[in-house]
């Protein structure tokens, strides 16, 4: 039976640490009324604190699902940020207050977290067969 | 023997020496100082009236500094916004009032929107002014503070938060009031009614009884100098109301059903709600509504006079209890 174990502290607490801006806003946008954000998150989210909790092998599937949510997230964002500096007609001003340079440090974040945890997963995660018990 | 005296016809009003004369001056000079010592005040008083409002446009619109020496260019961003909030929420309580906000957070229109950015989040700014006669009613005057990006906001909507601002201090020197007023200052109106509908929501939460909502947009442009007003979806009552003051103010008035600012967010939820705003009907209305251009200069200060007057008169007899058949 194939079992999972997180090699580098470094990456799993990364990992952890990758959660909770988007849970924030999960829990922001439930306030708000809109559930969407926070069915996405804990959609990929779940299965990979299960996985990991219980040494499932196939978490790294959910781990490389939630790597590359987080890069279309940064991506988009800062997609979204030059398309509207170059045209704001018509965006609300909501939209575009947002726009700050810490707008787009955070979208490089989570574009450089997720690439990060995708280049680095089988070199920090060990999918290992569990010992079979001794007969002897 | 006590003389008697016999007093002649106009006797008690012969001035019966010198002394008398002088203490009779005196008095009369001492009454006439008084009396010109009050119109002075009342005309000092209405000269600060102005002086309040038209501080508060420019304050508010960057033609002067807020308190800590910041100028708001615009009051569109989430930062511009909360110093226009502090600075409402500081006016509020110097006028004498308890100032309290109202926090929101409304998702966006497209629900793709809330994956890639935050929701909708402001505050609103208000006030309860209490009746001083047991009253569960509650009379709803407000206006946006918000202002559209680049632009600094003068006309659209400064003028119409000096006026709000203006009658609510005027309501709290009243000595009766047989209803309870809501002052509001409504965050996002630019962004679709955001901060009036938040407002909205939480008034039918509270369950409070709203006689009426009035909420004032764009009142500081008169062209052609007739003072007129529009009125938005009057009900047939409150335009009696309207009517009424404004004969007196001789102010012409004009009704319309055009429902494109924050009393249509009451309207929705059932409540009886109108708007009150400059003469669009005949074409009077600012060349430089949402542009860099709607400065404090552009704004009409008799005119913002004027319609304060107005809503004042309206206020003021809603406060009175002759008017329970509203």
């Amino acid at each position: 039976m194939k079992r999972i174990e997180i090699l580098s502290m470094a990456y799993l607490y990364i990992l952890v640490m990758s959660f909770f801006p988007l849970l924030i806003k999960g829990i922001l946008h439930v306030q708000g009324g809109s559930y969407a954000p926070m069915i996405v998150i804990n959609l990929l989210a779940l299965p990979v604190i299960y996985g990991l909790y219980n040494g499932k092998p196939w978490v790294t599937f959910f781990i490389k699902a939630w790597a590359a949510w987080l890069m279309v997230y940064g991506a988009v964002r800062i997609l979204l940020q030059i398309l509207l500096s170059i045209t704001s007609v018509g965006v609300e001003a909501s939209i575009l207050g947002q726009l700050t340079v810490g707008y787009t440090l955070f979208s490089l974040l989570h574009l450089a977290v997720g690439w990060g945890l995708n280049r680095y997963l089988y070199s920090c995660v060990w999918v290992a067969s569990k010992p079979e018990p001794s007969l002897a | 023997m006590q003389r008697i005296q016999h007093f002649k016809p106009g006797r008690f009003i012969q001035i019966p020496s010198h002394s008398g004369k002088l203490a009779l001056f005196l008095l009369n000079l001492f009454l006439s100082m008084h009396m010109v010592s009050a119109l002075q005040s009342d005309a000092a008083n209405a000269a600060e009236v102005t002086l309040a409002q038209r501080q508060l446009i420019e304050q508010l619109t960057g033609a002067a500094p807020l308190d800590g020496a910041q100028y708001l260019t615009s009051r569109s961003t989430p930062a511009q916004r909360k110093q226009a909030a502090s600075l409402l929420y500081s006016q509020l309580e110097a006028s004498g009032l308890e100032a309290q906000t109202h926090k929101y957070k409304v998702s966006n229109k497209l629900v793709v929107l809330d994956l890639f950015f935050n929701p909708y989040m402001g505050t609103n700014v208000y006030s309860v002014i209490p009746a001083t006669q047991q009253s569960n009613e509650y009379v709803l005057l407000g206006a946006h503070y918000d202002s559209e990006l680049g632009s600094p906001g003068a006309n659209d909507n400064a003028t119409g938060v000096a006026l709000v601002m203006e009658v609510a201090r005027q309501l709290l020197s009243l000595e009766e009031r047989h209803r309870n007023f809501i002052i509001v200052f409504f965050d996002q109106e630019e962004d679709g009614h955001i901060g009036s509908k938040a407002f909205a929501r939480h008034i039918q939460e509270q369950g409070l009884y709203l006689h009426s909502v009035h909420t004032v947009d764009m009142i500081g442009w008169d062209a052609d100098g007739d003072r007129a007003v529009e009125l938005e979806y009057p009900s047939p009552a409150l335009k009696a109301l309207y009517a009424q003051a404004a004969a007196r103010l001789d102010i012409p008035l004009h009704e319309t059903t055009v429902s494109s600012t924050d009393f249509a967010s009451f309207k929705e939820l059932g409540y009886t709600a109108m708007g009150i705003t400059e003469e669009y009907v005949n074409g009077d209305t600012t060349p430089h509504y949402h542009s860099a251009t709607d400065t404090a200069e552009t704004v009409n200060y008799a005119y913002l006079a004027s319609t304060t007057a107005l809503v004042w008169q309206v206020m003021k007899k809603l406060a009175t209890p002759q008017n329970n058949e509203l």
